[in-house]
């Protein structure tokens, strides 16, 4: 089972051109800052927003082509959706929620509430099965909306930021479950969420969504460590720099060069983690071979790190000791120069 | 709600308004062709019944032309209704109902002036489309399976009379409805909703061309005649005695013939 | 530093008590114009002469009339005013401001008004009831189902105005969850759409049940009066009044009862409130 998806539609403000495909048991993260468009695509999955243009292909069966007219609407689509809010039936205890879409399906009522039962027993909330929504803390909700979309043994999976809603607590413990139900679904799963952490322990592989666009996509090692947009380069706390390489030398985009250990050729980012970035009051002398000077934009302290801006023609992030920023009297301002060596500076196609 | 309340209401709240105001005005020039003595002005409120809505106006503007200087409001309504409003004490000067019946009860109470004197009569008629189209003659006809007939209901006096000529005449009818007032039973025949309906021959009049009307014969006819009467709670009795007068004089008399009234 | 407390504490006390006592002040004052004026019916009805009044033929006639017509104006409502509350809630359409304030006519109409409108259209010489007459031989006026045509009408923008606004509150989202669950537009009407508005839905029909079953101007207008045919309770009220206050004080507190043992028996409050 594996889902094809070209997606490009306009709604309000978005501008949404989207394409990826998600293999049979694989979960995808779809990540990205909030008004990227995450939510807009699983609409579109499920069939709630109408394509534009593009397709959406379920197991090689089209299930809409906006050029072709086919449009199945989202009732008829084998898609289990767990909603941001869960979205459960306030009127129907948690037992009915969760036998809805049986029911609705043509399953006759006492058939379609043992499977419920039984789903209900899955997910760890066998007592709970005749609550109402009301009466179900965040967690509860979460797994009955979970049991709910998974009911019905969709083709398709899609998940809302499913923890966002959660507490701290509850979000560790239901983080756990969510990614056994996630591996025991042999279908593919698309995720979405602006929450690093939620993509990196639930998903397989992430594609990073920005306003609209995918920016980058691929397994987790691959984007967290080669990021290819400023955004995911903040989130996951790296230097990240744009520029034309030519042999040893990179010039920047944003004016500067760098030298990198390695060669490369043409449009190229590179990345510098913040803890290769050395920090000095004078004019360093030593084996580095990128050195500056740039003036000291803020410090911030991070748990038994400090991390430095710096501004200048080459803007960069450092991470140092507390005794280290205390030794430049890095607190009082001023200019500070800077060295990276370039083994440091890790290139890689753009 | 019901439209003769609301006016009283809204006639009381003149009454009162313009009574504030009444005190100050310069005394008039004495009216011509009566000798009174005393000057009449401030504001005079009438209760007449609904029959009366068309010679009353007219009556009305003839009564302010020899009195300038009086205001004079109208309320039509059921008589029953009107009189009913002045037992709960609602303010006006004078009275005229199509019935002697509903005026019995304020005598007793002790709410009228003087005596109610019979001022005009109104023969029963039956009212049918232009043209008469189902030849409807006499009552007899009225009990005809293919003739709609309307009356206006027992509780009203319009309604008492027809029922009463009905039953002189041996007839037995079955109205598909029985209207709040006569003047509705009037609307429906002229809306064409009904085939026929018994109103009075002063209806018929006002009607114009919108119906036509069949006489019913005298044996058989109830004169409705109308009383009037000064109310003794006015605060103005002299100009509603003048108002009284009036009406009983030949101008009102000639005015009322005009309508279609008879002698009282 | 100690005087803080006691300052800010004595203006904002003062401040926070005056709009609680105004606003109960004025809620006082809508119980009395409420309540008042039925304490005076009560005070009024000459109670002893209720026995009597009760045995008669024409009270039992009108009460049954008033009680049947208006539960089926409340049916005809229902069945016409959701789809058009559903319709106007929900879908995008040229005119739809018109549409609106079209509907919300009667509410705005003197009821005779109304009434002389429906003759206009379903009367015998109307545009709409000639040639069904012509045709079917049926007609409107002075019919029971001319009671209920002229209560519907009148009563209808109550239900519709109440669902409307149930419908754009409610969470559409709702709709989508039961689409993806599989649930056809029927089905997630029927099943989620109208159970979310279900207090809406209850108090838009207590409300046009109320309406119909005082109605009274548009009624009699249109459909005449008729003792056992189309003699509502209203209608039976106002002629009591020409010939006897103390009885026409009977029926309507007749009426009011009856009307309190519908809604006590159906439970209607337990549904607008949550």
């Amino acid at each position: 089972m594996t889902l094809e998806a070209r997606i490009r539609l306009r709604l309000g403000t978005l501008d949404l051109d989207v394409a990826f495909d998600v293999a049979g048991g694989e979960v995808v993260a779809v990540l990205g800052p909030n008004g990227a468009g995450k939510t807009t695509v699983l609409r579109a999955l499920a069939g709630l927003v109408p394509l534009d243009a593009g397709h959406v292909r379920l197991d090689g069966r089209t299930v809409e082509d906006a050029a072709a007219a086919i449009r199945e609407p989202a009732e008829q689509r084998a898609v289990g959706v767990v909603f941001q809010d869960y979205l459960l039936f306030p009127h129907l205890s948690a037992r009915d929620n969760v036998a809805f879409g049986l029911r609705a399906r043509g399953l006759a009522k006492p058939a379609a509430r043992r499977r419920a039962e039984e789903w209900l027993a899955r997910v760890h909330l066998g007592g709970a099965a005749g609550a109402k929504p009301s009466a179900l803390s965040g967690g509860q909700a979460q797994r009955v909306a979970l049991a709910r979309a998974l009911a019905t043994d969709p083709a398709l999976l899609l998940l809302d930021e499913p923890l966002s809603a959660l507490d701290v607590e509850a979000r560790l413990s239901i983080r756990r479950e969510l990614r056994v139900h996630l591996d025991a679904f042999d279908g593919p799963c698309v995720l979405v969420t602006h929450d690093p952490l939620e993509a990196v322990t639930l998903a397989d592989r992430l594609v990073i969504l920005e306003a609209g666009r995918v920016t980058q996509s691929g397994s987790i090692r691959e984007v967290t460590s080669r990021p290819r947009s400023p955004w995911v380069a903040r989130l996951v706390g790296l230097n990240l720099y744009r520029g034309r390489a030519h042999g040893h030398t990179v010039a920047l985009d944003t004016g500067g060069a760098l030298t990198t250990a390695a060669a490369a050729m043409g449009e190229v980012f590179l990345v510098v983690h913040p803890h290769a970035v050395a920090l000095h009051r004078s004019r360093p002398e030593g084996s580095a071979r990128n050195v500056w000077c740039g003036p000291v934009e803020s410090a911030e302290a991070n748990g038994d790190r400090v991390h430095v801006r710096v501004g200048g023609p080459i803007p960069v992030v450092a991470e140092v000791t507390p005794a280290g920023a205390a030794d430049l009297r890095l607190a009082a301002g001023g200019d500070v120069w800077v060295s990276v060596k370039a083994t440091e500076v890790d290139p890689y196609p753009a | 709600m019901r439209l003769p309340a609301f006016r009283s209401v809204c006639a009381a709240v003149a009454l009162t308004v313009a009574g504030c105001g009444g005190g100050a005005s310069a005394p008039e020039p004495p009216p011509a062709g009566r000798a009174t003595g005393d000057t009449l002005s401030g504001s005079l409120a009438v209760l007449a019944a609904s029959s009366l809505t068309d010679a009353f106006s007219e009556i009305g503007d003839a009564f302010r032309r020899a009195r300038p200087g009086v205001e004079l409001t109208f309320d039509f309504g059921p008589s029953s209704g009107l009189a009913a409003q002045v037992l709960e004490g609602a303010p006006a000067d004078v009275l005229a109902a199509a019935s002697l019946a509903p005026v019995t009860p304020l005598v007793e109470a002790g709410l009228v002036e003087s005596e109610p004197q019979f001022f005009a009569g109104n023969l029963l008629e039956i009212a049918v489309e232009p043209g008469n189209p189902l030849g409807i003659r006499a009552l007899g006809d009225l009990a005809r399976d293919d003739v709609i007939l309307v009356l206006a209901a027992g509780e009203v006096p319009a309604g008492r009379y027809a029922d009463e000529a009905l039953a002189r005449a041996g007839v037995d009818v079955s109205p598909s409805s029985r209207e709040a007032d006569v003047r509705a039973v009037l609307s429906k025949v002229e809306l064409g909703e009904a085939d026929a309906g018994i109103v009075y021959h002063t209806d018929v009049v006002a009607a114009g061309d919108a119906v036509d009307g069949v006489e019913i014969p005298a044996e058989d006819n109830v004169v409705a005649r109308y009383p009037i009467a000064a109310l003794a709670g006015s605060a103005n009795p002299a100009t509603a005695a003048a108002f009284v007068d009036f009406v009983l004089s030949a101008p009102g008399q000639r005015i009322l013939r005009a309508h279609g009234f008879a002698a009282p | 530093m100690s005087g803080i407390a006691g300052r800010a504490s004595r203006p904002r006390r003062r401040g926070a008590s005056a709009l609680p006592l105004a606003l109960t002040g004025l809620a006082v004052a809508a119980v009395a114009l409420l309540v008042l004026p039925l304490v005076g019916l009560f005070l009024r009805t000459p109670w002893s002469r209720l026995a009597a009044l009760l045995a008669e033929d024409r009270v039992h006639q009108a009460l049954r009339l008033s009680l049947v017509s208006s539960l089926a104006a409340l049916a005809l409502c229902t069945v016409l005013g959701v789809p058009l509350a559903w319709v106007l809630a929900r879908r995008q359409f040229p005119g739809k401001r018109l549409l609106r304030a079209l509907c919300l006519l009667p509410m705005v109409l003197p009821p005779v008004v109304g009434g002389v409108a429906l003759l206009v259209a379903f009367g015998r010489r109307g545009f709409v009831g000639q040639p069904v007459e012509q045709l079917t031989g049926i007609t409107l006026p002075f019919t029971t189902a001319g009671v209920v045509l002229a209560e519907a009408f009148v009563a209808l923008p109550f239900l519709v105005v109440t669902v409307e606004a149930g419908l754009r509150a409610m969470d559409r989202r709702y709709e989508d969850a039961a689409a993806t669950l599989g649930a056809s537009r029927a089905t997630t009407f029927r099943r989620v759409t109208l159970p979310l508005i279900g207090p809406s839905l209850a108090a838009g029909m207590a409300l046009c049940w109320a309406r119909a079953l005082g109605e009274f101007g548009a009624t009699i207008t249109f459909a005449g009066n008729r003792a056992g045919r189309t003699q509502t309770m209203p209608l039976a009220v106002y002629l009591e009044l020409e010939r006897d206050l103390g009885v026409a004080l009977l029926l309507s507190l007749v009426l009011l009862f009856a009307s309190v043992a519908v809604l006590v028996t159906v439970r209607a409050g337990s549904f607008t409130s949550p």
